[in-house]
């Protein structure tokens, strides 16, 4: 017992000292960036294992934001094994998110546990927390140094997680000086703090002043896999209505 | 005719095998560089609002059997058969047109394409969104309850049991509205116009001992509601639509889904699916050889089997707790005997289903599921062996019409039903490993039930199990080559007899089918949106 609240202090004592101005500054600039209130867009996802063995996730993504947070509705497209599959997401703040899996062989609405965090999505090299929308105040920042970064002129922060329920003990990132927008992160294991996974966006484009990554590319360097996401068609703040975000839309 | 199915199928298949080869490599190629742009001029195009897609399944499966003095290719499990589901999708908006076919082709025997050829609609139904409302039209599948596959409030779509335990279900013709006025909120309401009943395996007429009849009489009903015993030994026949306005089903059922769970009560005014003896007795007198002894007896001159009415009443919940998900499933049936009083009609029974699953291994790839379920049957009659000794009338009593006819009653009624104990309990469990980015997946799903509460010094019932152990290979997406084995076993010991296999049993029915099975199945789409 003793053992473990003077662990705590210290992982308490850690992200204070880890915290400092610079890094909270840069960090700021970065999640006040200007975001989209909805967004549409049909993505690809090309997995590839250590084998170099491919395969292909397609699908239509529709998400929100509301006041607890973002929602969002996923259609699967191919392979033909999971289309027509749908998957909402509904977002609380103070408690777990609701997940609903539509599965038409079945014509069946699954609830499912929405804390499975470290999970893969779809198999690929994301996971469901990588997916999520994180908010500034979901870390504490510490800035390290100023790296070029693909000809950019980067900051490289580290962002260390507020809760515990998060698969990452930290994660370092490259911010552009010039837009402040994020095109590195450093993924760090929360149990051997080993680099587990770098995730690089790769191509940017500027939809009504939001920065959107179109290209997501996911090197997992635990299981020496890849995932490229690739993202089209996309819309944003297009008001896109509630009804899409409901259970009518799921079992449609 | 044959040929023109042929080339269609072929022209799918190559349509599809044409359209399912994106060369992603090139896409990606293409699309990984370093860029940051301005997008503002590109013109994007408008989300798609008209989709039609061809969508097929296609399996190949070979069994071999693995039951001492039942290795035969015989039966809809065993036989070498091709199954393949074809269909088309046309969606526009709101509304979508579906039509989809099974034609499954079994090595069965040849000289009848009554025993090859298996075509059966699968979903044909237009479907349509409007406010808060969806409607649906024509043969549609329906999915109630909250656990996992084995479903006590799943009792909408008619099932064909030939397969197996796992067994298919059939396509109902219905009318469905739902109504969504809140978002944690939801009322459905389904109409069925006349009752479309299950595919058995048994021949139920076969199950009425022979010696209770005085002679074999076959009575022919006008009533589309009752079937004569003749029309029962084909199990075709059995299945026919009777098409009667009066023979129609309703349900209803409203939907809770709410942060903490997903909770719904349901009603539905329905057929039983198992049917009910009407027993018609005639007073003969017995002889002795050529004599006549001037004693008499009943015995049997008529067994008409109805399907009777039932009202199931049924509740789930499911909720999640971390990365647990927890559920209880019931159903409340209730026959035209609201009483319990007759013999001549079974009583109401409860089943129930609960269960946990979750997620566990490197990345939670692994999956866990546990359940529990079982039926109470209440009032259950099992002292018909202790009031008729060796199952036989009391030979005081046999010229007694009233006492005879509850004899009859008493052997027939429950056993037709397949009603066998006053209780059931069961477990099953499913375990998931995929492996090497799901190239293998090993699995293994398992049930073991066991009756309680039943006649056991008469036949000692040992509970019943059914085991699928399974490797999935997917080398490709959608390709799967499955190797594993379908086991079916019930115990049971008779008195004064040794511990045998119980063919009267569910599961053990299934025993002369037990198998090693390799399927091979391809899933394939071909998408079209504007």
């Amino acid at each position: 017992m003793k053992k473990t609240i003077l662990l705590l202090t210290l992982m308490l004592f850690d992200v204070i000292i880890f915290a400092d101005q610079k890094g909270e500054e840069i960090a700021k600039k970065c999640f006040d960036l200007l975001s989209s209130k909805d967004s549409y867009s049909v993505s690809t996802m090309l997995i590839i294992d250590k084998n170099q063995n491919k395969k292909v996730r397609k699908m239509e993504v529709f998400t929100k934001d509301s006041a607890e947070g973002t929602n969002s509705f996923i259609r699967f497209i191919e392979p033909a094994d999971v289309k027509d599959t749908k998957f909402l997401t509904t977002a609380h703040k103070k408690s777990d998110d609701e997940q609903r899996l539509f599965l038409p062989a079945l014509g069946k609405v699954r609830r499912i546990s929405g804390s499975t965090k470290e999970e893969k999505f779809m198999g690929s090299d994301l996971s469901y927390y990588d997916m999520e929308d994180h908010e500034y105040e979901d870390f504490t920042y510490k800035y390290i140094k100023d790296e070029t970064f693909n000809n950019m002129d980067c900051s490289v922060i580290e962002m260390y997680p507020v809760n515990t329920d998060t698969p990452y003990s930290k994660q370092t990132a490259w911010i552009n000086k010039t837009d402040n927008f994020m095109y590195k992160v450093e993924c760090y294991d929360k149990k051997s703090s080993n680099k587990i996974k770098t995730i690089i966006f790769t191509e940017i484009k500027k939809l009504s002043g939001v920065l959107i990554p179109t290209i997501i590319d996911v090197n997992n360097h635990k299981d020496l896999s890849r995932t490229v996401l690739k993202r089209d068609n996309i819309k944003i703040n297009t008001g896109i209505k509630d009804d899409v975000f409901s259970l009518q839309n799921l079992t449609r | 005719m044959n040929k023109k199915i042929l080339i269609a199928l072929i022209s799918l298949f190559i349509l599809q095998y044409l359209n399912s080869q994106t060369d992603y490599d090139a896409l990606f190629k293409e699309a990984i560089k370093d860029s940051t742009s301005d997008s503002a001029a590109i013109t994007i195009p408008d989300i798609p609002k008209f989709n039609f897609s061809i969508n097929g399944d296609n399996a190949f499966e070979f069994h071999i059997p693995v039951t001492k003095d039942h290795l035969d290719f015989y039966g809809k499990i065993k036989s070498p058969q091709f199954n393949n589901d074809l269909g088309v999708k046309l969606s526009y908006k709101t509304l979508s047109v579906v039509s989809e076919w099974q034609f499954d082709i079994m090595l069965n025997e040849f000289g009848s394409i009554d025993n090859i050829l298996i075509l059966r609609p699968l979903e044909n139904s237009i479907k349509w969104s409007a406010w808060k409302f969806n409607f649906g039209a024509g043969f549609q599948f329906y999915s109630w309850g909250c656990a996992d596959k084995i479903n006590p409030t799943d009792n909408l779509n008619p099932r064909d049991f030939t397969k197996g335990l796992d067994s298919e279900k059939l396509s109902l013709l219905s009318f469905y509205t739902g109504f969504f006025p809140f978002g944690f909120m939801s009322i459905e309401a389904v109409y069925v116009p006349f009752e479309q009943s299950d595919i058995f395996p048994v021949n139920w007429a076969g199950k009425i001992p022979k010696e209770f009849f005085y002679e074999q009489t076959i009575i022919s009903s006008p009533s589309p509601l009752i079937y004569d015993v003749i029309k029962l030994k084909s199990n075709r026949q059995q299945n026919k639509l009777n098409f009667d306005p009066s023979s129609f089903l309703l349900g209803g059922k409203i939907n809770f889904n709410t942060k903490i769970a997903d909770f719904s009560f349901s009603y539905l005014y329905d057929f039983d699916p198992y049917y009910t003896p009407f027993i018609k007795v005639k007073k003969y007198q017995i002889m002795f050889g050529a004599i006549p002894t001037g004693n008499y007896s009943f015995k049997v001159n008529s067994v008409e089997l109805i399907r009777k009415r039932l009202h199931r009443f049924g509740a789930d919940f499911k909720t999640t707790v971390d990365r647990f998900g927890l559920w209880v499933e019931l159903c409340y049936t209730m026959t035209e005997d609201y009483s319990m009083v007759l013999d001549s009609i079974r009583n109401h029974n409860l089943s129930f289903a609960a269960g946990f699953d979750f997620n566990y291994g490197p990345n939670k790839d692994f999956y866990f599921n546990m359940q529990m379920m079982g039926e109470y049957n209440p009032l259950f009659d099992k002292n018909f062996y202790k009031d008729y000794e060796d199952g036989l009338p009391d030979s005081d009593e046999i010229d007694n019409k009233d006492y005879m006819k509850r004899y009859y009653y008493r052997a027939i009624t429950n056993d037709i039903g397949t009603v066998r104990s006053g209780a059931t309990l069961g477990l099953s469990i499913n375990f998931k490993w995929p492996v090497l980015n799901s190239l293998l997946t090993p699995s293994i799903s398992a049930v073991y039930a066991v009756p309680v509460d039943y006649d056991w010094q008469h036949d000692a019932r040992y509970g019943s199990m059914f085991l699928n152990p399974e490797l999935d290979i997917m080398p490709i997406d959608s390709l799967h080559i499955k190797i594993g084995a379908h086991l079916f076993f019930a115990w049971h010991k008779l008195e004064d007899e040794e511990i045998d296999i119980d063919y009267n049993d569910e599961i053990g029915s299934f025993n002369y089918h037990n198998n090693i099975y390799l399927l091979v199945n391809y899933k394939w789409s071909f998408n079209w949106e504007r």
